[in-house]
């Protein structure tokens, strides 16, 4: 293979969904060894290009050049036969079996007779694994682990295989910074090798610290094919948005009040958190921060009443409540936006109307008890407005709107009910900056106007552009309460992995 | 401009005729089908065997509307059939006491079993497959230990007897019962708190428990509402037939479920509604006749039932994974 010639060549690439021209004639090539990055908004076409090449749509136009040879990728498995590899946002690993039966599902090492050599897949999945420096044992079961090591499973699954390509769907979305790092170096070992890799993230530093090359895109269209070593940060923001931000955090100006809303007091759950006791303010947002697995969502579940813990009290304006389940959550004033924006946070099979009002259910009936069409289609409206979601109508399936939107829609839900708590467990994961900032900027106006609201979130800058303090946790326990001007992003990893 | 405008709306309108045909695909093979038979056999369109038809579909129909809100909540109930037997023997049973306890008695039976599926369902989270088969079983047995197996001879007072054989406004009653009761459980799950809840829960109960839905609530209420509407039925059979054997009512439960599936009601849940049973009902009640007047073998008349299942099926099959994957 000469210098020049190119591992993959896509041409003029067009795709069409009902009503959406999700690609316009998008064409780009990919050498050998190469770290090739694709950002724009949600809804600009990446995830259409991820899925035409890993086989689960088929392009309308254009051809795709493999080796310099045209291919049809006709199918997922056709795909990763022809050595592209793919690593989503949403795991693909079955629950029920252990590490090392998913990373070598459906390639398992045999002995004589067929018979699987366990001896082998696990010595095979530890040494993976340590490579990769994922702390997790090969034995563990899938559906023990939390999302974010999903994700590590999931990417140690896709080395293990001899891939060409390797895409990566927004892997850092759900792991810390620490494994960022280590995945950095592994990507870029990995491309010494020979194998390619194409990016995919919202977080534009990682960009500039890994890839290559970089296509901005935007409504299906390309806007701009950079090296990414002349280019910056603002210009990607701008091309992306097609317009200037500013600042992505702005002024912490909100003031918080003194009356303490939620008190939590020794809140126990066995293996999860220990001895958790800390109040939130009216006004206040109080971040959560440390390492996926610290137990940071299992707290926020148990104060909404998804889990229950073994011991610990919680007090709401003072008064000792019992939360058993989410409609005393509810009861209480509590809403909570989950991490898991797929199969918790929204129906997707529901109507964005349907959304909206599931909290409000009550407000929407009319005379005789029953469901108001027009009740619900206002309430619903006036919400979809408000928070700016972008739908073509009120009875469109969420399944159908861009990831940003999605969380705009399960973020209206929530605050359907005027909630005094609101609880958010990574609120922007994987989501776009135009939308993030609309997040952002939504979340500090509800704390200005008196909600308090507790942030989840592994993203540093995120944390600290927007609480008034945090928390740290590591390994289920509380280690430091920081006060405003105490937060840095060295402070706080310092804190999450025990150099404190 | 303006042919621009007119072009679009032709373009729409041929759009809607396209959805219209996809969404409505069942109700376009019944009128197919109606059209085929009423050329090759001209009994069929006779006002008698209509009443006929209306008159046998009464107490499946009823069951399917159950069956419709149970797997709506990503359910099954494999013991309804059972439950139909159990109540119907109950209500001959106690007949000498008078036929109004002995129908509410046999109302409260099947009550009470739809309970018992649901408690273990919803609240126990077993298995609904295995739960309802072993109460299938168990139902069927109570029915032939309490009736001894033997055949039991059903006579209904005069109230009964008015809604099994007259008619009112030119319409069999039976068959007004079967139209109320659809509506008012179309209501129940289009328009009421409840019903948008169990349309929730059966598309994905992780969220539905994240918006503070009572999901085990939800899903045991299905069961007992399916085991309340098996009861009417039961007093509707044993108004209708002079005999009421254990065996005849447990062959319902193939009906049912065909019924439903054919409807469209996904099984995969939350997608369905009582409309889509109503035409599915009316598919396979029309087939069925079809196949009686046209002297089709017993044996031919099962094996076209088995593969119109197979078929129903796998058509749900197909639409749900064309959701998924749009």
């Amino acid at each position: 293979m000469s210098e020049n010639s190119y591992l993959l060549e896509m041409s003029n690439i067009s795709k069409e969904f009902p009503g959406v021209k999700a690609l316009d004639n998008v064409s780009f090539k990919l050498r050998k060894g190469e770290v090739f990055a694709l950002v724009g908004e949600n809804g600009a076409g990446k995830s259409t290009i991820i899925k035409i090449l890993s086989g689960f749509y088929s392009n309308d136009k254009g051809e795709i050049k493999l080796n310099g040879e045209k291919v049809n990728i006709r199918n997922p498995k056709n795909a990763i036969d022809l050595g592209i590899n793919t690593i989503y946002q949403e795991t693909s690993l079955v629950p029920e079996i252990t590490v090392a039966e998913n990373i070598f599902l459906g390639k398992q090492p045999v002995s004589k007779f067929g018979k699987v050599n366990w001896k082998k897949m696990m010595q095979e999945s530890e040494r993976i694994l340590n490579e990769l420096s994922i702390h997790l044992n090969p034995k563990s079961l899938v559906l023990e682990l939390s999302a974010a090591q999903c994700q590590l499973v999931e990417i140690a699954k896709a080395f293990s295989s001899s891939a060409k390509i390797i895409i990566m769907d927004e892997p850092t979305s759900a792991i810390t910074e620490e494994d960022t790092i280590n995945l950095f170096n592994l990507i870029k070992k990995i491309v010494k090798t020979g194998t390619s890799v194409i990016y995919i993230s919202h977080r534009l530093k990682e960009i500039f610290e890994i890839a290559d090359y970089v296509m901005v895109l935007r409504d299906g269209k390309t806007v701009k094919y950079l090296k990414v070593s002349e280019t910056n940060e603002d210009e990607l923001i701008k091309y992306m948005v097609g317009r200037d931000l500013g600042n992505i955090f702005g002024e912490k100006s909100y003031p918080v009040r003194d009356n303490i809303v939620l008190e939590v007091k020794n809140l126990t759950k066995k293996g999860k958190f220990e001895n958790i006791s800390f109040a939130l303010r009216e006004g206040e947002i109080l971040g959560l921060s440390g390492l996926v697995g610290a137990g940071r969502s299992e707290i926020v579940r148990a104060i909404y009443g998804l889990d229950k813990p073994d011991s610990g009290y919680i007090y709401i304006d003072s008064n000792r409540v019992t939360i058993k389940n989410s409609t005393h959550g509810i009861n209480q004033g509590i809403t909570f936006v989950s991490e898991d924006r797929r199969t918790e946070s929204i129906i997707q099979a529901f109507t964005v109307k349907a959304n909206i009002t599931i909290l409000l259910l009550k407000s929407i009936v009319s005379k005789f008890g029953l469901l108001s069409n027009k009740k619900e289609n206002e309430l619903s409206e006036k919400f979809v407005r408000e928070f700016n979601i972008k739908t073509p109508s009120l009875n469109q399936l969420v399944m159908n709107l861009s990831g940003g939107n999605q969380q705009k829609v399960a973020l209206a839900k929530c605050l359907s009910i005027k909630p005094k708590i609101l609880i958010l467990d990574e609120p922007t994961k994987g989501i776009d900056v135009g939308a993030k900032k609309e997040i952002h900027y939504l979340i500090k106006e509800l704390a200005n106007n008196g909600m308090s609201i507790i942030l989840v979130s592994s993203e540093l800058p995120e944390i600290i552009g927007m609480c008034h303090r945090v928390i740290v946790m590591r390994e289920g326990k509380l280690i430091k309460i920081f006060n405003k001007n105490e937060l840095s992003e060295e402070n706080l990893m310092a804190a999450a992995v025990g150099n404190i | 401009m303006n042919d621009l405008v007119e072009n679009k709306k032709s373009l729409n309108f041929g759009r809607g005729l396209k959805k219209f045909f996809y969404d409505q695909t069942i109700l376009v093979i019944f009128i197919v089908i109606v059209i085929i038979i009423s050329i090759a056999s001209p009994n069929f369109l006779r006002i008698s065997n209509i009443f006929n038809v209306i008159r046998q579909i009464t107490v499946l129909g009823i069951m399917a509307c159950g069956m419709t809100i149970v797997v709506i909540g990503k359910g099954m109930d494999l013991s309804s059939a059972s439950i139909l037997a159990l109540a119907a023997v109950v209500n001959v049973m106690l007949q000498q006491f008078g036929y109004w306890p002995a129908a509410i008695a046999g109302v409260l039976v099947a009550v009470a079993c739809g309970f018992i599926n649901g408690f273990i369902i919803g609240k126990i989270k077993a298995n609904f497959i295995i739960v309802t088969l072993g109460t299938q079983i168990l139902f069927t047995s109570l029915a032939l230990i309490i009736s001894q197996g033997r055949n039991l001879s059903s006579r209904p007072e005069k109230i009964f007897c008015y809604i099994a054989d007259e008619k009112l406004l030119g319409i069999p009653v039976i068959a007004w019962i079967l139209i109320i009761i659809m509506i008012i459980v179309g209501i129940l799950l289009q328009k009421t708190i409840p019903g948008r809840r169990l349309y929730a829960t059966g598309l994905n109960d992780k969220a539905a428990l994240v918006a503070g839905i009572n999901v085990s609530n939800i899903i045991t209420s299905t069961y007992v509402i399916n085991g309340f509407l098996i009861g009417i039925a039961s007093v509707v059979l044993c108004s209708r037939l002079p005999r009421i054997r254990v065996g005849t009512a447990a062959d319902y439960l193939f009906d049912v479920i065909t019924v439903v599936v054919l409807g469209g009601t996904s099984l995969s849940g939350g997608i369905g509604n009582i409309y889509k049973t109503a035409i599915g009902l009316l598919l396979f009640a029309v087939i069925n006749n079809a196949m009686a007047l046209l002297t089709v073998p017993f044996e031919f008349q099962q094996l076209t039932r088995g593969i119109i299942l197979i078929i129903a099926v796998v058509y749900d099959e197909f639409n749900r994974r064309k959701r998924v994957l749009y």
